[in-house]
């Protein structure tokens, strides 16, 4: 399935008077079994917060499969290790853990 | 347009409880998996530090956001913007809810230091928002129907997409 979006549609026209619809076409083959496996990992990280946090205590983590795949200090850090290993980010969760006990006021 | 029951994840770790919304966004013909805390105090819908890495975004690169933010917390510093954002959400029977929002912010977080929040490292808390899921405000959910039971933890939106 291809979706037009209609705000990217134009109307241009051309040299010759000519009247040239365009369009820039998105890309829609959305496989919802990605959202699934993120769902999944989540729920993994989560059910295992505890033991990751104490094992990589302020540290960001990126999961995959439901394992921890990159351990970094910081964020730039851990996505310049995906890249090196030629891993996509948009296929992993990314999360930082901690042992600190903050609130949050959004 | 689309208009689906969207399930919720009532996620808990930590003591904490939060209503997360998964689905994918798509932007500049890449498409991440993400999610987003349900936040009715919102007005936007935002982006955290680690989308713009995942959408292969160069931060600093972006436009600054039009808009002055607020936040509660005060740790905001810098605002950029994308434009052409559609959320796309996967409803209960599997169909695509599709949400196009012009633009959407993306926060970075900064350092602060105050005197009573010293014994606490401040760059803890930046990492923590960096890396802290994206959020769905108002600009999304005032149209929707929104349910969450933390009790249960279970919940639904049902949301009508854009386009």
């Amino acid at each position: 399935m291809r979706l037009l979006d209609q705000k990217s549609l134009y109307m241009n026209i051309s040299l010759e008077g000519i009247m040239v619809l365009t369009c820039k076409v998105m890309p829609m083959n959305v496989n919802m079994n990605i959202l699934r496996s993120f769902a999944e990992n989540r729920k993994w990280l989560y059910q295992n917060y505890t033991s990751l946090a104490k094992k990589y205590n302020n540290k960001f983590v990126a999961v995959k499969d439901k394992k921890v795949i990159a351990v970094e200090d910081t964020l730039e850090a851990l996505f310049n290790t995906l890249k090196k290993k030629g891993i996509d980010a948009a296929d992993v969760l990314i999360e930082f853990l901690t042992l600190e006990d903050i609130l949050f006021l959004l | 347009m689309n208009k689906g029951k969207i399930p919720l994840q009532v996620v808990e770790f930590k003591g904490k409880i939060m209503a997360v919304v998964d689905c994918l966004i798509m932007y500049n013909f890449k498409k991440v998996p993400a999610e987003f805390i349900i936040d009715t105090g919102a007005s936007v819908t935002a982006l955290s530090l680690k989308e713009a890495y995942r959408l292969d975004i160069v931060f600093e690169s972006l436009p600054y956001y039009s808009k002055p933010v607020a936040g509660i917390g005060g740790t905001v510093s810098d605002t950029r913007v994308i434009k052409d954002v559609s959320l796309v959400f996967s409803d209960d029977e599997g169909k695509e809810v599709i949400f196009y929002l012009e633009e959407v912010p993306i926060y970075k977080p900064q350092k602060i230091k105050r005197k009573e929040i010293d014994r606490y490292d401040p760059e803890i808390k930046v990492k923590i928002l960096e890396a802290y899921p994206n959020i769905l405000g108002i600009n999304v959910l005032r149209e929707s129907i929104l349910y969450i039971d933390f009790h249960n933890k279970e919940g639904y939106i049902i949301l009508e997409g854009n386009i």
